[in-house]
């Protein structure tokens, strides 16, 4: 808490001192200019020093200077390049540096990062959105591959410092558990919601309200069964509850009341009123597995959920099979377009409806590499990309090429370029490979009938879920890495297990907890809390 | 006439025994061929799910996306580049090599079998691997591909077994009388006599080659210089990256990106098809090298 | 003494060649594989990603002991030496098999297009095959599996999700796996087969012997070193139940029948890469291996001291 505080009134000192100095150029940092050419030298005889970057104002630069930059291609899009992408000539003309653009698949750049890290001859400057874990971004930093970006924030980081006074949750996400920032993250502002989608055309068809509780559920289940919903004349093809199994987990979390976004597998974590505690041991998990194995054993939940292709549940859902699936339903892709999005349900062990929302950030995004020639030069460039035109070409993309604006005021859009209607980020050709600052107030209201009914419907009830951005320590990681790695097969095999019977829930509830203590459950939660509160900054 | 009287003059059990094997073999054929087959049907289709005999809805569309785009065309290039160049590489190494570690008056031959089976088992891994090749300066090069597998240890004990078991110890001892060095005995003699040898390390480097993806992976940077397999796994990779956006909701234009899936999903079985070809056209001819009696013809002769 | 010793440096002396033949080899081995093997180390270290090979602190067998201790380590011993050795009793003899009857097919066209579409599947890419497997095992919409559940309602039982079916799991498995690979691997006895005498199957033509009898006398034992050297091989091979494979046929209902070293090792690295547990892990892999291969070896010299490997 104290530091907190201590690291917000020196930025905002700072932030005063440089928005004052900022008319003055970069003067007075003449002295910590890098490597510099012999032009400046010779220069400095007949005319002024200029120095080779500039703070706090474009361009960056006022000598040619090249970046090299890897990112990850544009994922989706076969056979596109990030190269490709317009944001890079934009940047190049508001910046004035050169920028060479090294990109490779997600899948590619995860096995190419560990080595391009080991060889120094062949790092980048600057490494854009490639998938950085959290501890492995400490463990470059402090092993001497990623830059310690502490310093370099304090001075060059004018745009970074206003972040981090807006946003609470800021700075929490740029620091590592040792308490330095090596990297930083892309806040996109928005949350991705965990949701789930039912057909109303059925239910008024059997005849029924939408069901706002588990219990009520199931009775509509019990309705649907026997008759024939779809109205294709037959009664006995109707699914009630069908979805991809790993996402499938958090939606059913949420009606009982347990908020987790990520992971889907292994061992999941909540925190109520601050503490923070083992999901999978808890009377509100037993209760969820005893309805999803009561749906089960009657044929209300699809027997192939566990193993069916993803090409399968769309086509089962494209022939309106389905009444109940999580994710979003979309009305051109079903031949019924009976689908809405219901308030989230609640239970007879959770009374407030709960959808479980992802963090509004992505960690480690921008990270720059120790042995660049240009540090400042590449500390100034990360800063100028969390300004607002640079965070709105990049999450946004450009006016008049990507979108155009609607409503001036309050910045509605429209989107150009690809006809069928998109909207910034979701635009393969800028999307997401920077770190940026989405604002607030560029948040745009849904446009599709499906985004506005979502966010009418479930948005309210969203909460953000903690687990997925604590940052841990070596120790810590070596710690949880062995208990969770057999504690989380356990607990895979016993959900699935209870679900489908293999498991009998009454019976072996009791030995399946004791186990779950054994295997370390409750070390594993006291790591976590420490986490916790070194995330929330709570003493 | 002759054929039918010979085929008459066979005894029950032969005629029984090849009718058998006639059933057996259309059986294997046909396990073996409808699956490919459905692969190629998919491969026209506009649908993975549902093409099971006739294309469910007949379109050229992912044939037509695949040779649209030029990184395809050159990673065919670079791949038959390295199949080639590498295939040849590694027959240079692998044969002499093979056929010195079968001769009996060989002396340490052993050792060097044993040095060479401990790689089978140890390795340094993946980043020291990149850092050697790092040191030699071969990263991104095509070089890099070609001598980084040039001949593995279960082949050269195979070629080994081979040159065993066909060149009889006394056939060097009659030549050397005759003035005949190793060396010449090797290309004049053993060479034409292991034409079988030949044929099959050609085929499993070759194949090897063909299929390759992870070597190129780590050592390539430029997409110019990626081979076809790998071509494929970006294709495969940037499907499940779609899905997956799809899935955490990132899309809000879900049907068009729903089709791009779709689009994508038919692409990789039509790259499947155009890169499974050229081996399927390859074996047959390679097969008159199995044909019966061509070595032992000529070490009796 | 000195005798010995002036006949080896002999031999060696004429037979120069032969070292050159090999020295080619010997260089890629050594540039390649023994050069990079300093890497094998951190099994036995707590590397930390973007450590210099060599400077991570030194534990001993603390990873070897994490996975002994494992609760899963019984499970994934077991569930791949049971992929393996289910794999080699029914995979092994199959392409021998093969291989002999195809060879006596008269007609060269029947022949040459069979033996091509057998050798087909082998290029097939993991992922489709496994994609395949798994639709056509669907008991919804699946070709097979509609025909499984089909014969079990006739018989009166009811219908099953045979992707769900613990023991089902290693057929799957190891059957794919046969469709895939018998046609390739009966290549090289195929080969083989082409040093056979053809003057002796004449001959024993002549005397009376059939197809069967001719097949099991004279073309069978001239596989047999071929054969002798690939089962050891094979054997040396018994821990390396691949991880792709494994991760694309399994699903969540028979993690206890399907999870295997390779993919239980990948599943640890949740927080951060896992090199040091990975590696410790391989190596303990290597060491079986190369015991059982040892092992096998030793019994064939003493069976047949010219089949074996060394």
């Amino acid at each position: 808490m104290k530091n907190k505080t201590l690291k917000k009134m020196m930025a905002f000192t700072l932030a005063t001192f440089m928005a004052f100095s900022a008319v003055g150029c970069g003067n007075e940092d003449v002295t910590n200019t890098p490597a510099t050419d012999a032009t400046s030298e010779s220069v400095a005889e007949t005319v002024e020093e200029t120095p080779l970057y500039n703070v706090g104002t474009l361009p960056i630069v006022n000598e040619p200077v090249t970046i090299k930059i890897l990112t990850q291609d544009v994922t989706g899009r076969p056979f596109t390049k990030a190269a490709d992408a317009g944001i890079w000539a934009w940047l190049e003309e508001q910046t004035g540096i050169t920028i060479e653009v090294e990109s490779y698949p997600a899948e590619e750049l995860k096995t190419k990062l560990p080595l391009i890290m080991a060889s120094p001859d062949e790092m980048p400057d600057i490494f854009l959105r490639c998938d950085f874990k959290e501890t492995d971004v400490m463990n470059y930093g402090q092993n001497g591959q990623l830059l310690e970006l502490d310093s370099y924030i304090e001075e060059f980081g004018t745009n970074i410092q206003v972040c981090f006074d807006n946003l609470d949750y800021a700075y929490g996400a740029s620091v590592s558990a040792d308490g330095h920032i090596y990297a930083l993250p892309s806040f996109n502002g928005s949350k991705t919601l965990v949701s789930y989608s039912m057909n109303k055309e059925w239910l008024d068809a059997i005849g029924k309200e939408t069901p706002t509780t588990l219990e009520e559920l199931y009775e509509v289940f019990k309705v649907i069964q026997t008759s024939d919903a779809n109205g294709n004349g037959d009664a006995t093809d109707e699914i009630c509850l069908s979805g991809d199994p790993k996402t499938f987990k958090r939606m059913m979390l949420s009606t009982v009341g347990i908020n987790c976004y990520w992971p889907w597998e292994g061992c999941l974590f909540d925190a109520k009123d601050d503490k923070v505690f083992f999901v999978e041991t808890t009377d509100e998990y037993k209760y969820m597995l005893q309805w999803l194995n009561k749906c089960y054993e009657e044929g209300m939940l699809d027997n192939e959920i566990f193993t069916q292709e993803s090409a399968q549940l769309k086509a089962k859902k494209e022939a309106n099979q389905v009444f109940m699936f999580n994710g979003y339903m979309d009305p051109e892709n079903t031949p019924v377009t009976g689908g809405m999005f219901p308030v989230p349900l609640t239970s007879e062990v959770s009374d407030t409806p709960l959808i479980a929302a992802s963090a509004p950030y992505q960690v480690a995004t921008g990270a720059i590499a120790a042995n660049t020639e240009y540090p400042e030069v590449c500390v100034l460039l990360l800063d100028y990309l969390f300004s607002e035109e640079a965070s709105k070409a990049a999450y946004w993309g450009l006016e008049g090429v990507d979108y155009k604006v609607t409503d001036e005021a309050n910045f509605v859009i429209e989107g150009l370029g690809e006809k069928d209607g998109f909207i910034g980020s979701r635009n393969y050709k800028t999307a997401m490979i920077m770190p940026y600052w989405n604002r607030d107030e560029w948040i745009q209201p849904a446009t599709t009938e499906m985004g506005r009914a979502l966010n009418e419907i479930q948005g309210a009830y969203s909460q953000v879920a903690f687990q997925n951005y604590l940052h841990f320590t070596n120790e810590e990681v070596d710690q949880v890495n062995v208990i969770a790695a057999d504690l989380g097969l356990y607990l895979d095999d016993h959900y699935v297990g209870f679900i489908t019977g293999t498991y009998d829930i009454e019976k072996d509830w009791d030995e399946y907890v004791k186990k779950c203590q054994q295997m370390g459950a409750d070390e594993l939660t006291k790591i976590y809390q420490t986490a916790y509160n070194r995330y929330y900054g709570i003493e | 006439m002759e054929r039918k009287r010979k085929w008459r003059n066979q005894c029950r059990a032969d005629r029984i025994f090849d009718i058998v094997n006639g059933i057996l073999m259309v059986f294997i054929f046909a396990v073996c061929f409808y699956p490919l087959y459905y692969i190629v049907v998919v491969s026209f289709s506009k649908q993975v799910v549902g093409s099971y005999l006739v294309p469910n809805g007949f379109t050229l569309a992912g044939y037509e996306s695949i040779f649209q785009n030029k990184d395809v065309w050159s990673g065919y290039a670079n791949t038959i580049f390295y199949t080639v160049a590498g295939v040849l590489a590694s027959l240079v190494v692998t044969l002499p090599c093979a056929y010195a570690l079968s001769r009996k008056d060989c002396v340490g031959r052993n050792l060097v079998m044993g040095f060479i089976m401990v790689t089978m088992y140890i390795g340094g891994g993946l980043v020291p691997s990149y850092i050697n090749i790092s040191n030699l300066g071969l990263i991104n090069s095509r070089w890099a591909i070609i001598l980084s597998s040039l001949t593995t240890a279960y082949n050269l004990i195979l070629a080994r077994s081979f040159f065993y078991t066909t060149i009889p110890d006394d056939l060097f001892e009659a030549a050397r009388v005759d003035g005949c060095g190793n060396g010449r005995f090797f290309v004049q003699i053993v060479m034409p006599l292991s034409k079988p040898i030949t044929a099959v390390m050609a085929l499993y480097f070759g194949v090897a080659r063909w299929n390759s993806y992870f070597t190129e992976m780590i050592y390539l940077r430029d997409l110019e210089k990626y081979p076809l397999s790998l071509i494929l796994r970006r294709l495969l990779w940037s499907i499940e990256a779609l899905e997956q956006m799809i899935e955490d909701g990132l899309i809000e234009n879900v049907s068009h990106a729903m089709k791009e899936v779709e689009l994508a999903g038919i692409m990789q079985y039509c790259l499947i098809v155009v890169s499974t070809i050229p081996m399927m056209i390859i074996y047959p001819f390679m097969q008159k090298y199995f044909a019966k009696g061509v070595m032992i013809g000529a070490v009796k002769g | 003494m000195k005798n010995n010793k002036s006949k080896i440096w002999k031999k060696i002396r004429v037979n120069w060649m032969l070292y050159l033949f090999m020295l080619p080899a010997i260089v890629y081995y050594i540039v390649f594989h023994y050069v990079p093997i300093y890497g094998v180390q951190i099994a036995f270290q707590d590397y930390k990603i973007g450590q210099a090979f060599g400077e991570s602190a030194w534990v001993g067998f603390k990873h070897f002991q994490r996975f002994f201790n494992s609760a899963w380590f019984g499970t994934v011993l077991k569930n791949t030496l049971t992929l393996s050795l289910l794999n080699l009793f029914l995979g092994f003899p199959l392409p021998i098999i093969l291989a002999l009857l195809l060879n006596e097919v008269k007609n060269m066209r029947v022949r040459k297009v069979v033996q091509t579409m057998t050798y087909a599947p082998h290029f097939i890419s993991m992922v489709i095959l496994c994609g395949t497997v798994t639709m056509f095992l669907s008991p919804s919409t699946g070709i097979i599996g509609m025909a499984i559940n089909g014969i079990r309602q006739a018989m009166g039982l009811n219908s099953i999700n045979v992707l769900s079916v613990g023991p089902a799991f290693k057929w799957i498995y190891v059957l794919s796996g046969i469709w895939q690979q018998t046609g390739w691997g009966s290549v090289i006895y195929l080969a083989a087969l082409s040093g056979v005498d053809p003057q002796l199957l004449e001959a024993a033509e002549m005397d009376g012997a059939n197809k069967v009898q001719r097949m099991i006398h004279i073309n069978f034992p001239v596989l047999i070193p071929t054969i002798v050297i690939q089962l050891i091989l094979k054997c040396g091979q018994m821990l390396n139940v691949g991880y792709e494979k494994v991760y694309l046929l399994q699903n969540s209902t028979i993690l206890q029948s399907s999870e295997v070293i390779s993919t239980y090792v990948y599943r640890s690295g949740i927080q951060g890469a896992q090199y040091s547990y990975s590696t410790a892990v391989s190596l303990f892999n290597s060491v079986v291996n190369a015991t059982i291969l040892i092992i096998v070896n030793q019994i064939t010299r003493k069976l047949s001291k010219e089949n074996s490997l060394w």
